[in-house]
């Protein structure tokens, strides 16, 4: 058969995967010079005193004495953040393809929206601990929002980009208004989705946090705020420590998500 | 006389399935009102092929579009097999100049897509699929997304798309129109063979004019001022045809005098 050319990566996979590596050393090589540079002023020559930052030794001494009671906040704080960046961004989605599919959804919806959006989610922290208390639900309930917010905008606009020559394709083939939303709409902004989800988990994490400060029984914002309180600044560290790793965990996975689910577009 | 004898009384005699009556159509712009279409009529029977040429701006793509239901006349009416056109429908597949692979499908998928979303039960036509992808060669890359295939290959797709919906009409507007020569040509080789076979009804938008005498049973040549001023030509030459008939006498002959009817409109503008 003619013209059956199929553009194929020729690259051999151990050479990229020697190039990958090698990026990854210079990145590792990077942490190792900022844990070389925190150690030479706290505890080579010394000129920070260890209240304003410890040096790295006594943070792991502490970290040796409560590890154990430090996973409970650790992991409070990540089921908060997931359970919230997921169903405020999944949420979010759905909200905005009504919105776009539909003229009055969106005229019913857009004021609230509008109105809502330029307000920073922890200006409502002390609102919403009126109405929930200091448990779960009300840091559920403001961190989804923040990631509602997100992705509803990011919807209504990446689905209003959508090339118009897919959907007339879709309509011409027999799809019904709906499923021209769900086959076409949806997977053509999927990309753009997907940033979207990674500007939430950040922000997922700064909202929980922010609302553990002021008032929780559990979570690493609380830990944080219980150890400041007491000039414990080793606790401190390991608590900012531990939200970099698990944001940096959550990302790494998304990551590998979109990686896949991303595979027919064009890089 | 002895054929319509032998016909039975239920089935009509007459085979037009696309049928434009006095149709006009007109934009509105800031700048005032543009006719593009004025008082058109034509009629395209079942399993022919009617090429349209003409310069850009003369009104072919919006004959495209009121046939597939994206645009409405002004004034006439467009019928397909005798129905009033409402809107687009799946009896009419389009195929456009632009790209219009999904390429969050693999090539399978969307060869798949019509059938599926009209919901079609799938026994129905997860053999017909196979035969698409066997004729139009994309067998090897079924499992592909588009992003690995070539221009022409993606065009593939896309034209297997559309016979796959079983269409009764395929609409293509330039759809090799950013092809190069030799591609081109092999798609005019592959279409002319697979639009014979399926017997179905093709108008085929073109400005490449020795294309359209290739492909059509008919050629319709449309020219901007003044607008619409237009000849209908018979395309002689018996199906299915070969890709040398390019270099008969005849088939020159034609091209020419079609040539010499988009340069004649021109010139007395």
């Amino acid at each position: 058969m003619p013209d059956t050319r199929v553009i194929v990566n020729s690259e051999p996979a151990d050479a990229r995967l020697t190039e990958q590596l090698k990026w990854v050393g210079i990145s590792l090589f990077t942490l190792l010079v900022l844990f070389f540079v925190w150690w030479l002023l706290t505890a080579g020559i010394k000129i920070v005193k260890p209240l304003y930052f410890p040096a790295p030794s006594s943070v792991w001494e502490t970290f040796l004495q409560m590890h154990q009671r430090i996973w409970v906040h650790a992991l409070a704080t990540l089921i908060r953040v997931v359970v919230s960046w997921l169903t405020g961004s999944l949420l979010g989605i759905v909200v905005g393809l009504l919105m776009v599919r539909s003229r009055f959804v969106q005229a019913i919806l857009s004021p609230v929206i509008e109105g809502l959006r330029p307000i920073p989610p922890v200006a409502l922290i002390p609102l919403v601990i009126v109405w929930f208390g200091v448990g779960d639900n009300g840091k559920i309930f403001l961190t989804s929002l923040a990631c509602f917010m997100v992705l509803v905008v990011n919807t209504v606009v990446s689905a209003k980009n959508v090339n118009p020559v897919f959907v007339q394709a879709a309509r011409s083939l027999g799809a019904s208004e709906t499923k021209i939303y769900l086959t076409v709409v949806l997977p053509a902004i999927i990309p753009e989705l997907l940033s979207g989800f990674r500007i939430g988990i950040a922000l997922a994490f700064a909202i929980t946090v922010a609302a553990e400060f002021m008032g929780a029984e559990y979570g690493i914002g609380y830990l944080i705020m219980q150890a400041s309180r007491t000039l414990n600044t080793e606790v401190v560290i390991i608590g900012t420590l531990i939200i970099g790793l698990e944001a940096f965990l959550l990302e790494r996975l998304l990551q590998v998500c979109s990686d896949y689910i991303t595979r027919w577009t064009e890089k | 006389m002895s054929d319509q004898l032998r016909m039975p009384s239920n089935v009509s005699v007459d085979q037009t399935l696309i049928s434009l009556e006095n149709v006009t159509k007109t934009f509105s712009t800031p700048s005032g009102t543009i006719t593009v279409l004025s008082n058109i009529s034509l009629g395209v029977q079942r399993g022919k092929t009617l090429c349209i040429v003409g310069p850009s701006g003369c009104g072919k793509t919006t004959i495209l579009n009121l046939i597939s239901g994206f645009l409405s006349p002004t004034s006439g009416i467009v019928k397909i097999n005798g129905r009033r056109v409402k809107g687009p429908g799946s009896d009419r597949a389009v195929v456009f100049q632009r790209d219009s692979v999904f390429p969050w499908l693999t090539v399978r998928q969307n060869l798949e897509y019509g059938p599926k979303v009209r919901g079609v039960p799938r026994q129905q036509w997860a053999k017909r699929i196979d035969e698409y992808l066997e004729k139009v060669g994309l067998k090897d890359v079924a499992n592909h997304f588009p992003k690995q295939l070539s221009g022409g290959m993606r065009k593939r797709v896309d034209i297997a798309r559309a016979y796959a919906n079983q269409p009764d009409i395929l609409l293509m507007d330039e759809p090799f129109g950013s092809l190069d020569v030799m591609t081109k040509e092999l798609m005019q080789k592959d279409l002319i063979e697979l639009s014979y076979k399926e017997q179905k009804s093709l108008i085929f938008i073109t400005h490449d004019i020795e294309e359209a005498v290739f492909l059509g049973d008919e050629v319709l040549v449309m020219t901007r001022r003044p607008p619409n001023v237009r000849k209908r030509v018979d395309v002689p030459f018996a199906k299915p045809r070969n890709i040398n008939l390019k270099l008969e006498p005849e088939f020159q002959v034609m091209r020419r005098e079609i040539d010499a009817v988009l340069k004649e409109r021109d010139l007395s503008a």
